[in-house]
């Protein structure tokens, strides 16, 4: 997890760019309970534990946060419509089956994501 | 589509039809129909098949069972809502229900629905009682977008992802091989969305791919780690 740390500098200003979404959203926690963007994590030595060292309850305060500082967030549900963003945000805080879905999606985002940094930022050393 | 008989699974029959069944009633099935109306239906067409096309009204149970005891029909497809044990039309009107349906309707068919939950209720009841085949999904088809607009674009990766099914149908390709097709179809297209830097979009059709169950011949769905 240390690989993402402060390796900015390391990444294709391409790959950034195309990342420019993620980089305000949350990917962890301080040991104070504040959440912690990827930007900031990419910039600094950032004490913090990452998405992949956090338990279940955390994710779900994260992907709940994540989903809130979208501009524009609609989920279309073949099933049962369209969800709001508020249901989401909802449905996550109380862990409902959609709730626990919207996290394993995050949670297939974010370790993608973390992964393709990690290599990038090698590659780029 | 002509007549082959290399294998049981890999028969279709001269002048085979479709049903279609379209809830097309709110954003995301009108989306859907939208979608496959212009690039999944045409194709059948194309393959030989004839498409008997049950749409917003017309995708009541009624209708439904009226066109599906015809003869010739061997593949059911369809979108709409529903819940483990149903499946809805237009504007949520039940027309699958466990046990509440004549064997007719089902019996030797094809049935891929576009629909939440259906895989494990209502397509194992389908398998009972004797459909061919069911695909469909353990949980919600899920499709993000931001407006209607990213809806319209995001059709082919979503909606033709799930349509490879009816297409690979069409084409004759075994019914056991069909699930492997359209995993490759929906890893095609997670690729691509990662390649545009859709990386939100890409994370939920891999969670829509991993849902997706085929229950074929035994009834049991095929094991995850034949793919």
């Amino acid at each position: 997890m240390d690989f993402i740390r402060n390796v900015r500098e390391h990444l294709p200003e391409q790959f950034l760019n195309s990342i420019d979404k993620q980089l305000k959203l949350p990917i962890g926690l301080r040991s104070d309970g504040t959440m912690v963007s990827l930007e900031e994590v990419l910039e600094s030595q950032t004490e913090a534990r990452l998405w992949p060292e956090l338990e279940e309850a955390q994710r779900a305060e994260i992907t709940a946060k994540r989903i809130e500082l979208q501009p524009k967030f609609n989920l279309g549900l073949i099933g049962r419509g369209v969800l709001s963003k508020e249901e989401a945000i909802s449905e996550v805080k109380e862990k409902t089956r959609i709730g626990r879905r919207l996290i394993d999606i995050e949670n297939r985002l974010v370790t993608k994501l973390i992964a393709e940094i990690e290599e990038k930022a090698v590659l780029n050393k | 589509m002509t007549a082959r008989q290399t294998s049981p699974s890999h028969k279709v029959e001269a002048a085979a039809t479709a049903l279609a069944i379209e809830a097309n009633f709110d954003a995301i099935t009108k989306a859907a129909f939208s979608y496959r109306r212009r690039k999944v239906y045409r194709r059948l067409r194309k393959r030989g098949m004839k498409v008997v096309l049950l749409s917003g009204k017309k995708a009541v149970r009624q209708t439904v069972a009226s066109a599906a005891t015809q003869d010739q029909t061997v593949l059911l497809t369809g979108v709409g809502h529903g819940k483990r044990r149903t499946f809805c039309g237009y504007e949520n009107e039940p027309i699958f229900r466990v046990g509440q349906y004549a064997v007719e309707e089902i019996r030797g068919k094809v049935i891929h629905l576009l629909s939440c939950f259906a895989a494990d209720g209502l397509g194992r009841d389908f398998r009972a009682k004797g459909c061919r085949a069911f695909f469909g999904y353990r949980e919600e088809f899920a499709v993000p977008f931001e407006d209607l607009s990213e809806l319209d674009e995001l059709a082919e990766p979503f909606f033709g992802s799930d349509a490879e099914i009816d297409l690979a149908f069409a084409e004759g390709v075994p019914l056991k091989e069909i699930l492997e097709r359209v995993r490759r179809k929906f890893d095609e297209n997670i690729a691509r969305l990662n390649k545009l830097g859709k990386r939100e979009s890409s994370a939920v059709l891999e969670s829509n791919r991993d849902l997706l169950i085929a229950l074929i011949a035994d009834g049991d769905a095929l094991p995850q780690s034949a793919f």
